[in-house]
C-alpha cells in the first residue's frame, strides 16, 4: 500500500506541526523519517495512522484519502515511542486484548510474534514488572503480530542494548520482505542508514531533504 | 460486534482494576460516615421512629433555597455536593487514561471511533450507577441496623429539620421519593456526561472545576436552568411554590445525556489523538 502526502498541514493549537509536507511511501519499501525530537516525524506517523486528519492536503493510503475517504488504513501496525499497555495484564493478556478486536490472528500467532520480539519466556509476566526494553519489545510485538500491509514504527531501537537493536533491524527487513510498506522513525543515524530504502529528513514539520 | 467489544473491554477492565476497588471502598467509607453521623443526631434529638427516607432525605436531599440576607451567610450542602463532585472526580480521568494507553490502539483495530466513544459513555453511566449502588447499599444497611422503618416517606420531625417554616414536606412526604433517590443519580449521570463531552474540549481538570461550578451555583440559586437543583428534594415543587417540577427535571437530564453523547460523538470524529508529550 503506497502512502502519499499531499501539501500536507496539520496545526495543533497554535502550531504548525507539519507544514506543507509532500511526499510518497512505496509499497513494500522502508522509508526512514529522521529529526530531532518535535521534529514532525510523531506526527507524520499519526496522520498516516488516522490518530490526527490534517488541517490542510490529504493524506492518502492505497488511493484512499485518510479521515475523508477512510478512517484508518485498514491494515496497520503501529508502535508510537513509549508504548503504553495494561498494567496488571501480561504480555500475552494484553496483545490478546488486542488481537481480539478482529479475531485476525489467536493464541499461535500472539506466541509468534511475542517469539520473533524475544519476550516469549516474558510471556505470563505482568507487563507493569517487564523493563523498558521489553516493553519495547511487546510494542513492536503488537505492531506485528497481524501481518499489517502497513507498519509504522516509531523510534523502536528506544530503550534496546545492542541484541535489542539487531533483533528490530532483522524484524524490520523481514517485514519489507514480507510485502509491508514500512515507516520507520529513528534518533540513530546508523539504523536507518542500514534498512531504509528512502530517508526523509523533517525540521520543523517541513521535509528539509529527500 | 466491535462495539460489544469495547463494552465488554470497559466493563470489566473498566470497571474492576485495582484503582477502582479504592473508590469504591472510599465511597462506602464515605457514606458508612454519613449514615453513623444521622445516626448520631437522631440520638441527640430522642427521636424513636425514623425512616429510610429520612436518611435519604438527610444525605440526598440538598438544602432549601437560599435567599441572600444580612446574617444569612450561604451554607454548602456538603453531603450533597460530595456525593455529585465525588463520584465526577472518580469518572474524571478514564477515558484519557484509556485513550493514551490501549485505547487508541483499541480504535485503529476496530477502524471506527464511534464505538470507543460509546462504550466510553456506558462505562461512564456503569460507574455512576454503581456508586449509587454502593452508597445506596450503605445507607440501607446502616439504617437496617438503627432499626429504621422500611419506608421512603420522611417523618414528620425529619420534615420539621429540613424544611423548618412553610413548607409541605409533611404533606407530601410520599411525593418526594423520586427526588431522594432517582433524580440525584439522574443529575449526577447527566453532569458527568456533559463534563466527559467538555474533556473533548477542555483539559480534564478545567472540565471537573465547570462540573463544581455547575453544582455549586444550583446551591446557590434557585433556578429551573441550573440542572442540580433537580436533585434536591428540598427544592421540589410539591414543598415549595417556586421549586422546580421532577418531571421537568427528568426531560432535562435525558435530553443532557443524549444531547452529550451525540455531541461527544460528533466532536470524537474530528478528535486529535495525541499523547501528553505531543
Amino acid at each position: 500500500m503506497p502512502i502519499i502526502f499531499d501539501r500536507v498541514t496539520k496545526v495543533i493549537g497554535k502550531h504548525k506541526v507539519i507544514d506543507q509536507v509532500s511526499c510518497t511511501m512505496q509499497t513494500g519499501s522502508i522509508t526512514g523519517l529522521k529529526g530531532i525530537n518535535g521534529s514532525g516525524k510523531t506526527m507524520m506517523m499519526r496522520l498516516i495512522a488516522g490518530l490526527i486528519y490534517p488541517t490542510e492536503g490529504q493524506v492518502i493510503v492505497d488511493g484512499k484519502s485518510v479521515g475523508k475517504e477512510i478512517s484508518f488504513p485498514p491494515s496497520l501496525g503501529i508502535m508510537l515511542e513509549n508504548p503504553s499497555f495494561l498494567n496488571p495484564y501480561s504480555g500475552y493478556e494484553n496483545l490478546k486484548l488486542l488481537a481480539g478486536i478482529n479475531h485476525k490472528i489467536f493464541a499461535d500467532e500472539i506466541d509468534g510474534a511475542l517469539s520473533r520480539v524475544g519476550l516469549l519466556e516474558n510471556k505470563d509476566k505482568a507487563y507493569k514488572k517487564y523493563s523498558l526494553g521489553m516493553k519495547q519489545r511487546l510494542g513492536i510485538a503488537a505492531a506485528i503480530m497481524e501481518r499489517p500491509a502497513i507498519l509504522l514504527l516509531d523510534e523502536p531501537t528506544n530503550s534496546l542494548d545492542e541484541s535489542g537493536v539487531e533483533l528490530v533491524k532483522q524484524i524490520v527487513q523481514e517485514e519489507k520482505a514480507r510485502g509491508a510498506t514500512v515507516v520507520l522513525s529513528c534518533h540513530d543515524a546508523s539504523v536507518l542508514a542500514d534498512l531504509a530504502d528512502e530517508i526523509i529528513a523533517i525540521q520543523g514539520g517541513k521535509i528539509a531533504e529527500a | 460486534m466491535k462495539l460489544c467489544n469495547h463494552i465488554r473491554f470497559d466493563l470489566t477492565y473498566g470497571l474492576f482494576r485495582r484503582e477502582m476497588w479504592g473508590k469504591y471502598i472510599i465511597w462506602l467509607g464515605f457514606f458508612a460516615l454519613a449514615s453513623l453521623d444521622f445516626a448520631g443526631e437522631l440520638v441527640s434529638i430522642e427521636a424513636t421512629q425514623y425512616t429510610y427516607g429520612d436518611y435519604l432525605l438527610r444525605i440526598f436531599g440538598g438544602m432549601r433555597e437560599y435567599v441572600p440576607a444580612p446574617g444569612e451567610p450561604f451554607e454548602i450542602p456538603y453531603l450533597w455536593l460530595i456525593n455529585h463532585v465525588g463520584i465526577l472526580y472518580f469518572t474524571l480521568h478514564y477515558m484519557h487514561d484509556d485513550l493514551e494507553g490501549t485505547g487508541w490502539q483499541m480504535i485503529l483495530r476496530s477502524g471506527n471511533r464511534t464505538g470507543w466513544w460509546l462504550s466510553k459513555c456506558v462505562w461512564n453511566a456503569a460507574v455512576v450507577v454503581g456508586l449509587y449502588l454502593i452508597a445506596w447499599g450503605t445507607v440501607f444497611l446502616l439504617a437496617g441496623l438503627n432499626h429504621a422503618v422500611w419506608s421512603f416517606g420522611i417523618s414528620p420531625f425529619m420534615a420539621e429539620i429540613m424544611a423548618p417554616g412553610p413548607c409541605q414536606l409533611i404533606s407530601a412526604s410520599w411525593q418526594v421519593t423520586l427526588e431522594i433517590t432517582i433524580l440525584p443519580l439522574l443529575a449526577t449521570l447527566a453532569v458527568s456526561q456533559v463534563q466527559m463531552l467538555l474533556c473533548l474540549m477542555l483539559r480534564p481538570a478545567v472540565s471537573y472545576v465547570v462540573s463544581i461550578v455547575l453544582f455549586l451555583s444550583s446551591a446557590y440559586k434557585l433556578s429551573p436552568f441550573l440542572p442540580g437543583n433537580y436533585a434536591m428534594a428540598l427544592r421540589s415543587d410539591k414543598i415549595i411554590s417556586n421549586g422546580v417540577s421532577q418531571m421537568t427535571g427528568i426531560e432535562i437530564h435525558l435530553f443532557l445525556i443524549l444531547a452529550s453523547v451525540v455531541l461527544g460523538n460528533l466532536l470524537f470524529q474530528k478528535y486529535n489523538i495525541l499523547n501528553k508529550e505531543d
